[in-house]
């Protein structure tokens, strides 16, 4: 970043005013246009995105194919063959969500809904965790969805803006209003387009086991200026 | 199908307020609806859990269904319910009109309508299978894994079902918890049964899943927001270079 180490070294009599003046006009506009670029809104950098090798634009191939029938279950991708992940959980809603390899802890959670698009509402703000209510909570058959902020407009960091950052084998836990912790370990985290949606892997997954599904978003920012793609993590019921 | 669908609507704009209507049907795409199954209020039954989802292509409907807790090796009822005066929720302790402490069958059906599908192992999926206790799964272990496909109904029920009007009901319930289907009590729908065997255990609504992506994010933490510090550095860069270029040609032009 700085340039006018060269020029200054070559202390010559017809360096000028000029001359200096550009100099230092250049190395002054090179810092701002790389803090700018760089350094975001003056925080640590962009949200942590997956692994490039996880990250796919596309959704993979429908589970089901023609008729849609018979439905597939299958085991989550990190269940060991005769690993027992234990009973379901009667219903009881989140009251707390922590990632310990990311430092999360969030104790605020709000009712998120079916919009008339047919998409999932989102928090209201960006310290809020969002709850999927009408679907399973966490620990009953299928998938428990909770979506978070990564930031705000004004660069703000959200609930989930390290959320790209977790690894698989990670561990997922959830207080719930009835006491119990089930624990959840973390089967993969990818990234889709939002244009490429796997929906039915997201909500409408294998009802044989607990899983839970966290939503963020990721990626660069489109011409509107919001996120290309969401950030999944895909995670099943450890123990309870 | 959707797609063609739409296509055909779009290549034919002259017609296509006949074409809408023509195609209507088939303009509706795949819907699922599904449920969180809840403990029915006051039956005893605050251990069982279960989720439920239906796909409803056309009039075919696919169900599947997970569902814990209940009581082992008996077999549970379980339908789809739906009624146009119902209320097209479950069952709260204020249905109990006869005051015996429990939801029973009929006072169930206020909140969530009669039966319309029963979720059968095999054979008839009509609300004439309602009670064929032999073709219901006997919950091994207190756990049921359901899956069915190609379920016809009619036009106007797999309406309901995908505009998230109707209820799954899993049946069967031990009070006295010695095991079994017992007691003095009759059922309400069936005389030759004790109320166990079919007053409701788990209830939910199918409603509209969710599809698509999420706007989770507002952008500020990526690098292309800061456009401030941009503008003026690029706006020195250009002075910068202005001014060098100047100074350049005043040499050049002294050195001549």
């Amino acid at each position: 970043m700085n340039r006018h180490d060269h020029p200054a070294g070559s202390g010559r009599r017809g360096v000028n005013g000029a001359v200096l003046a550009s100099i230092l006009l250049l190395a002054g506009g090179s810092v701002l246009l790389g803090l700018g670029l760089d350094l975001g809104s003056g925080r640590a950098g962009p949200p942590p995105q997956p692994p490039a090798a996880m990250a796919v634009a596309a959704a993979p191939a429908p589970a089901t194919a023609g008729s849609g029938e018979p439905v597939h279950h299958r085991r989550p991708a990190g269940a060991r063959p005769g690993e027992s992940i234990g009973r379901f959980l009667p219903a009881s809603r989140p009251t707390r969500l922590e990632i310990g390899s990311i430092g999360l802890r969030s104790d605020t959670f709000v009712a998120l809904h079916v919009q008339r698009d047919g998409t999932l509402s989102v928090p209201p703000n960006a310290d809020t965790v969002g709850f999927y209510q009408a679907g399973p909570t966490p620990g009953q058959p299928g998938s428990a969805v909770l979506a978070a902020h990564v930031d705000t407009a004004s660069g703000a960091e959200g609930v989930f803006y390290r959320l790209g950052a977790v690894r698989r084998g990670e561990t997922i836990r959830v207080t719930r209003a009835d006491g119990t912790v089930p624990v959840f370990t973390i089967d993969r985290v990818q990234a889709f387009s939002k244009s490429a949606f796997p929906t039915a892997d997201v909500y409408h997954s294998d009802l044989t086991s607990a899983q839970i599904r966290l939503i963020t978003c990721g990626g660069p920012l489109g011409p509107d200026g919001s996120y290309r793609n969401n950030i999944v993590v895909f995670a099943h019921l450890a123990s309870t | 199908m959707n797609t063609t669908a739409r296509r055909i609507a779009g290549t034919s704009l002259a017609a296509a307020g006949a074409m809408c209507l023509a195609v209507g049907p088939a303009l509706a795409a795949d819907t699922t609806v599904s449920g969180n199954l809840l403990p029915v209020a006051s039956n005893n039954v605050s251990k069982v859990s279960g989720t439920a989802s239906v796909k409803v292509s056309g009039e075919m409907l696919t169900v599947t269904m997970v569902a814990s807790g209940l009581l082992a090796g008996s077999a549970h009822a379980a339908h789809i319910h739906f009624g146009a005066n119902a209320r097209h929720a479950c069952p709260t302790i204020a249905d109990d009109t006869n005051g015996d402490g429990h939801i029973n069958t009929t006072e169930g059906a206020a909140a969530y309508g009669g039966v319309v599908v029963s979720l059968t192992t095999s054979g008839d999926t009509s609300p004439k299978s309602a009670l064929a206790v032999d073709r219901f799964s006997t919950a091994p272990g207190g756990e049921i894994s359901y899956e069915r496909g190609s379920i016809k109904v009619s036009p106007e029920l797999a309406k309901a079902i995908s505009g998230g009007e109707s209820a799954i009901v899993v049946h069967g319930v031990d009070y006295n918890k010695n095991g079994k289907y017992d007691g003095a009590t009759k059922s309400d729908v069936d005389p030759a049964l004790p109320t166990e065997a079919t007053d409701p255990a788990l209830c939910g609504i199918l409603k509209v899943a969710p599809a698509g992506g999420m706007n989770t994010g507002g952008g500020g933490g990526t690098g292309g927001s800061n456009q401030g510090l941009i503008v003026i550095g690029g706006a020195l860069l250009l002075a910068g270079a202005g001014v060098g270029a100047f100074a350049l040609k005043r040499r050049a032009n002294a050195a001549a």
